[in-house]
């Protein structure tokens, strides 16, 4: 078995939980049905399991951490509850290249607004969670503007929860601007406030 | 590795501590930076770079070139790399003795290789690639493994030596991965030292971890603990070292608390007159 092939089962066996339960349960069956022979199977096989698993938990914990960096607002409000979320949407994706952090905080925003909408409580979360999205979009030197409209006073929100003050929720359509006049000056951000809804 | 500078006592930098750390100028020789940080990176960090550079000899420190892989190193990457280096003109720089990346899955944290001639040799020919766009000495880290791999064919230490004596390259001994690889995997820490080229030795780095489920972890955490500051101090009186460096990421304490770490690393550098 050559380093490169050894190198692609390990980055599988150390990000994919499907695939590392079924080759602890069969290692030497499902060393041979990714390609390896039976020597290279037996061989493989004496990995622990015990010290993968250790180490795929360390990775996720790993993006959890600095996810949960990256959309502090949501991490607040959400608690233990947004652990339990990254955990199921961290078997879905997994993140790559320079930035891959943030990549990773911006599919999780996606994998909630899109998979997880309806669960989430109290629903102005969802809000919040796509204002701070928008922010690390915005942020990226390419991105020259971007426009998100929210069902909440969004500024008050985001205010009040990064100031840990009790939430202000007002439903009050508005609409989040960024923009930068040129790749190296710095980014600029309003909030148009529509009507107040009762 | 005789004929590069001494640098003397420095912090890995982390934003969070940016402004207390130009409050505290004088008790950092100089910075080392997370490269990835600072590539395709948004206006204000790279003015936070300048700044930075204005004020501080700077060491860039990669964590995500995959040195180790043996399908070949992304060229895109290395680029980008060579540009901040070529940027900032260190005396040094450093990556890791790992690989990060496979068969297009990004592990997300620096994996062992398997103590092979094999990998030896894949991690030869990368360096060699790297070279051709990067002509800064580069110095190697040692790393710590949760996952000890089979089919070794030398020891870590055996293998360490081979690589930075093949590659010709300095080793940025991480005192405290080490001692957790010695604990973690129950050998003897002088017997490793005895085994590596300490000539070779450039910079050391230092942190504390934390035990999570009877497992010593390399979560640059806590603060310095007293197995590491024996360790250095052994390697100290041993090796003219060039710099060390604290590197604290996770539950920052207040300023000082670091201040005091690199007093102590700075007496024990100076206990063996390797700076003033």
């Amino acid at each position: 078995m050559g380093l490169a092939q050894t190198q692609q089962i390990l980055a599988q066996l150390y990000t994919n939980s499907v695939l590392r339960s079924r080759f602890f349960a069969n290692p030497q069956a499902v060393g041979e049905e990714l390609g390896l022979n039976s020597d290279e199977a037996q061989q493989l096989a004496k990995l622990s399991a015990q010290q993968v698993n250790l180490f795929a938990s360390s990775l996720k914990r790993k993006r959890l951490g600095e996810v949960r960096e990256l959309l502090p607002l949501t991490y607040s409000v959400l608690g233990k509850g947004f652990a339990e979320l990254f955990w199921r949407y961290a078997e879905t994706y997994i993140p790559t290249g320079i930035k891959k952090h943030l990549e990773d905080a911006i599919a999780f925003s996606t994998f909630i607004e899109v998979t997880q909408r309806e669960s989430i409580n109290p629903p102005w979360v969802v809000d919040l969670l796509r204002y701070e999205k928008a922010w690390l979009q915005a942020a990226e030197p390419s991105s020259r503007l971007t426009v998100c409209w929210f069902r909440y006073a969004i500024d008050k929100l985001a205010r009040t929860v990064q100031q840990d003050e009790t939430p202000v929720v007002l439903m009050q359509p508005a609409i989040a601007i960024w923009f930068r006049l040129s790749p190296r000056s710095h980014l600029r951000h309003f909030v148009l406030k529509l009507y107040a809804m009762r | 590795m005789s004929h590069l500078p001494t640098l003397g006592i420095g912090l890995g930098f982390r934003e969070p501590f940016r402004s207390d750390l130009f409050l505290h100028q004088q008790q950092v020789d100089f910075l080392e930076i997370v490269a990835e940080h600072y590539l395709d990176a948004p206006p204000q960090k790279q003015q936070e770079l300048e700044l930075l550079a204005d004020h501080f000899p700077l060491i860039p420190h990669a964590i995500n070139l995959s040195l180790g892989s043996a399908e070949g190193l992304d060229t895109d990457y290395l680029r980008k790399l060579a540009t901040l280096i070529k940027q900032l003109n260190p005396p040094w720089w450093s990556e890791h003795i790992c690989f990060t990346k496979a068969g297009g899955v990004d592990i997300g944290h620096l994996s062992p290789l398997p103590y092979t001639h094999e990998a030896v040799e894949v991690l030869c020919r990368n360096i060699e690639q790297v070279r051709r766009y990067v002509d800064v000495p580069l110095i190697l880290e040692n790393i710590t493994y949760m996952v000890t791999l089979p089919g070794a064919e030398m020891t870590e230490a055996q293998f360490l030596t081979e690589v930075v004596e093949r590659s010709d390259c300095g080793l940025l001994l991480d005192i405290t991965n080490l001692h957790i690889n010695a604990v973690n995997h129950n050998y003897d820490v002088g017997d490793f030292l005895s085994q590596l080229p300490l000539e070779r030795i450039v910079q050391l780095h230092f942190v504390g971890g934390h035990w999570h489920n009877g497992v010593l972890i390399d979560s640059h955490s806590h603060s310095t603990p007293k197995e590491v500051w024996q360790l250095m101090d052994k390697v100290v009186a041993k090796v003219p070292v060039k710099g060390i460096v604290l590197e604290r990421d996770e539950n920052l304490p207040p300023f000082a608390e670091l201040s005091a770490e690199l007093e102590e690393a700075r007496k024990i550098g100076k206990r063996y007159r390797r700076w003033d």
